[in-house]
């Protein structure tokens, strides 16, 4: 007996898997993935369509989430030009120019206008603190982000 | 500065952190107590008795409770923690009373009630904070300091007796039974 006769037996030998792809099965893994990946392109662009996007000539440095309401997120995306980051100084309601409470979404808001800006202090229920410095003079009047609507708000408030 | 109170019979000797000393008069006592705390105190004690009468009364008791006290008071976050904490005390004995378990609260009192519990800042709604004063007592306490007295998990940790952890799970399902509250109440008026 040669080796290739060995070989060959040994391959023969070998039960053939009941659930085995054959090549129609190959056909159709082929249309499946591409559906899926269809699919997920789609997913991609309504997601995309959803979100908050930044303004013309702003960069987008961040997304902070703001809780939730009824399943629908409510996202803040920290803008380049109008919302910067800013070091926490532990503000208390007493000293705010303006104060959100949102039990419901998980989160306060707190604001002191300071002249040519708006201090912003958020509190989330996770423990999170952070603060951020919106100068209102750049923020669009169609604003869908909570921030900045929360720094104008301020304001308009401060000036009334 | 802050004074530091060591109670006496009558009198309190009180202390500045440089450990200089002197003497408060009763009076004065109460007045720093009242002035500094009293809102507050009572704000808390409404979240939990849900009526003005039964709420001045126990910031009345936690007053009197701290002015009896001899424990040393570190410092105005400490004296603050305790008397919060005092407060929530005398309201859980108080709820916990048979006499209390018998009576039933009006819905309507409790409505026309916590509308005049006086915040230091405007709230744009009540009925966010009618549904937190529906909550369980275990949610309610959290959320309320945590949303209408800006404390911090770990200072609710602190005033509670409870792990950060504990509290951030109870803001969170706290959270989740207003938000089905709110919802519920929104369904019934759409009705």
């Amino acid at each position: 007996m040669s080796v290739q006769e060995i070989g060959g037996k040994g391959k023969r030998s070998i039960p053939d898997y009941p659930n085995k792809r054959t090549q129609g099965h190959t056909e159709v893994f082929q249309e499946s993935l591409m559906q899926n990946l269809k699919y997920q392109g789609r997913a991609k662009d309504d997601r995309e369509k959803t979100e908050l996007t930044p303004c013309r000539g702003e960069e987008k440095t961040g997304v902070g989430m703001l809780g939730s309401m009824a399943g629908i997120r409510v996202s803040a995306v920290t803008r380049m030009d109008a919302v910067q980051a800013a070091e926490v100084r532990h503000m208390n309601y007493e000293e705010s120019d303006n104060i959100e409470i949102a039990v419901a979404e998980g989160y306060t808001l707190k604001g002191k206008w300071e002249g040519s800006h708006v201090y912003v202090e958020a509190k989330y229920d996770d423990g999170r603190l952070e603060a951020y410095r919106v100068d209102t003079g750049k923020v669009q009047e169609q604003t869908q982000h909570r921030i900045e609507q929360f720094a104008v708000e301020t304001v308009e408030k401060m000036q009334n | 500065m802050f004074v530091l109170f060591v109670g006496t019979e009558d009198y309190r000797i009180t202390r500045n952190y440089d450990g200089m000393e002197q003497e408060f008069a009763r009076e004065q006592r109460w007045n720093y107590l009242v002035e500094e705390y009293q809102t507050m105190l009572y704000r808390v004690a409404f979240a939990n008795m849900k009526n003005r009468a039964d709420a001045e009364d126990v910031v009345q008791e936690a007053f009197l409770r701290y002015m009896k006290d001899e424990k040393p008071i570190l410092n105005k976050e400490h004296e603050k923690a305790w008397l919060i904490r005092t407060t929530i005390h005398i309201c859980m004995d108080i709820l916990k009373s048979s006499w209390h378990r018998k009576t039933v609260p009006l819905e309507e009192s409790l409505m026309a009630e916590s509308r005049e519990v006086y915040l230091p800042y405007q709230i744009r709604d009540d009925s966010t904070l009618e549904a937190v004063l529906k909550l369980p007592v275990h949610y309610r306490n959290p959320i309320y300091l945590f949303y209408y007295e800006d404390y911090s998990i770990h200072e609710i940790a602190g005033v509670l007796n409870e792990k950060e952890g504990t509290i951030k799970t109870r803001l969170r399902r706290g959270r989740e039974e207003v938000k089905k509250m709110l919802i519920k109440a929104n369904e019934s008026e759409m009705l």
